[in-house]
């Protein structure tokens, strides 16, 4: 689809096809962020937004990754005014996104526990470079488009991010590693 | 190690099937959500985009400047209003009296209504320093800060902030996240960047003036308090918790030090 004025006639035809090809993507980018009903409030958000700003919304194929970019302002946006409602002056620790919110929901309770609490661990950047790559399939060029970076930044924090979350990771089953003997050595049994 | 943290992260994608999304929403999920949004944009319509009521003519003036340049308009149009309310307030109460009711920091308030963001970007803020002068007191009103005093915010290329609250120095990390935010309280797309300081830290000091350590305080709650930035017509930063809210406000940028 290409650029549609929002002064054409066709204006309104040409969101709601806007909003179809892309309902999906943008559902399943804050469903994977954010609660069940958090996810379903951005994403419907995002497509107001998209016809506010009509005019600004680029030509396919660089759709999804505005419309991402806008979810993850959106998401953010969402978690601010929470955080503001819950504090104001106490600090929350940067972990303000994926363990936290996504643990409470019933529909990831089988999900890799440990990645998704290193995760949370990571600076917020390059967290989200790291959820686009791997979990919404962009591009790093769609990436930095989405998040308003420089490609080399994208891969820099790309980088960051998975040798962090390695990191993590690796602490994690040092420390199972450990507890591990001492339960087994308590119970006297081998 | 680096393809076994690729896939461990790509298995703990909470939704990697298109059937999950049904799952979560429930049935015909995008059929509901599309019609949602559609409701939602016609009852919002003439809320959020009320240039759809006029004319093809009127469209089609300068379409790049007409979303700053409307809420101006608005702007504009709405502090009108409040003045002339204003005025005809203080005629009643003061009669004769030609004294100005408007308060001390009016000059400030003025500058957040008549300026606009200009495009500013997460670029444009590291290695700048800035001259605060007014900052959001403990009444919540925007407050020229008391002569011969300094504050400073300086933001370092590393993400680091660092300055004087007149009194003490103070450290945080700064982090922006885009260039372009929507205030979802306001119903407007707003221009201007958000912003997060955390790791806040400070000397502890006291200096002898209660006004000054008052100010001070003030000073740092704002820092914690701000959530965007953006640049005023005369170069001057605007620090808020959104678009129009000021809590701070620095005076033109000095070289870092």
């Amino acid at each position: 689809m290409g650029r549609v004025s929002r002064r054409g006639s066709d204006a309104n035809s040409a969101f709601e096809e806007l909003v179809r090809a892309h309902e999906r993507a943008v559902l399943n980018y804050c469903a994977r962020r954010a609660s069940r009903a958090d996810a379903w409030d951005a994403a419907s958000e995002v497509f107001l937004v998209a016809w506010r700003r009509f005019d600004d919304v680029p030509a396919e194929p660089e759709v999804r990754a505005w419309l991402f970019g806008v979810a993850y302002r959106v998401l953010a946006n969402q978690r601010r005014s929470a955080k503001r409602r819950t504090r104001l002056f106490e600090r929350i620790v940067s972990f303000e996104t994926t363990s936290s919110v996504l643990a409470s929901e019933p529909f990831i309770a089988n999900l890799d526990g440990p990645v998704i609490e290193a995760l949370g661990r990571l600076n917020p950047v390059d967290r989200e470079v790291l959820q686009m790559a791997l979990w919404d399939g962009l591009s790093r060029r769609e990436i930095a488009a989405a998040l308003n970076i420089s490609a080399d930044t994208v891969n820099k924090r790309y980088s960051r991010a998975k040798n962090r979350l390695g990191e993590e990771l690796g602490k994690e089953s040092k420390m199972m590693g450990r507890a591990t003997p001492k339960t087994t050595t308590k119970g006297g049994t081998a | 190690m680096s393809v076994d943290i690729e896939s461990r992260m790509k298995r703990a994608n909470p939704i990697s099937r298109d059937e999950e999304l049904d799952q979560i929403f429930g049935d015909n999920t995008l059929d509901r959500f599309f019609n949602e949004v559609v409701d939602h944009k016609e009852g919002r319509m003439t809320d959020i985009r009320p240039d759809q009521q006029q004319t093809p003519e009127e469209l089609d003036t300068e379409p790049t400047q007409t979303q700053p340049a409307k809420r101006l308009r608005r702007f504009s149009i709405g502090l009108a209003a409040l003045i002339a309310v204003i005025a005809v307030g203080a005629v009643f109460m003061f009669t004769g009296d030609t004294e100005s009711p408007v308060a001390s920091n009016a000059p400030v308030e003025a500058d957040t209504v008549t300026v606009y963001p200009k495009g500013a970007t997460v670029g444009d803020l590291p290695g700048t320093r800035w001259s605060v002068y007014a900052y959001q007191d403990a009444d919540g009103e925007v407050t020229r800060k008391l002569a011969d005093t300094e504050i400073v915010l300086q933001f370092s290329h590393d993400g680091v902030i660092t300055g004087t609250g007149g009194c003490n120095d103070y450290q945080a990390t700064y982090q922006q996240t885009g260039d372009y935010v929507t205030d979802q309280q306001g119903g407007f797309a707003t221009d201007g960047v958000f912003i997060e300081f955390e790791e806040f830290t400070s000397t502890n000091n006291e200096c002898g003036s209660t006004g000054l350590m008052e100010q001070e305080a003030a000073y740092f709650e704002a820092l914690q308090q701000t959530e965007r930035w953006w640049i005023g017509a005369d170069i001057e930063l605007f620090l808020g918790p959104s678009f129009g809210h000021v809590v701070l406000v620095g005076a033109r940028p000095q070289p870092e030090e």
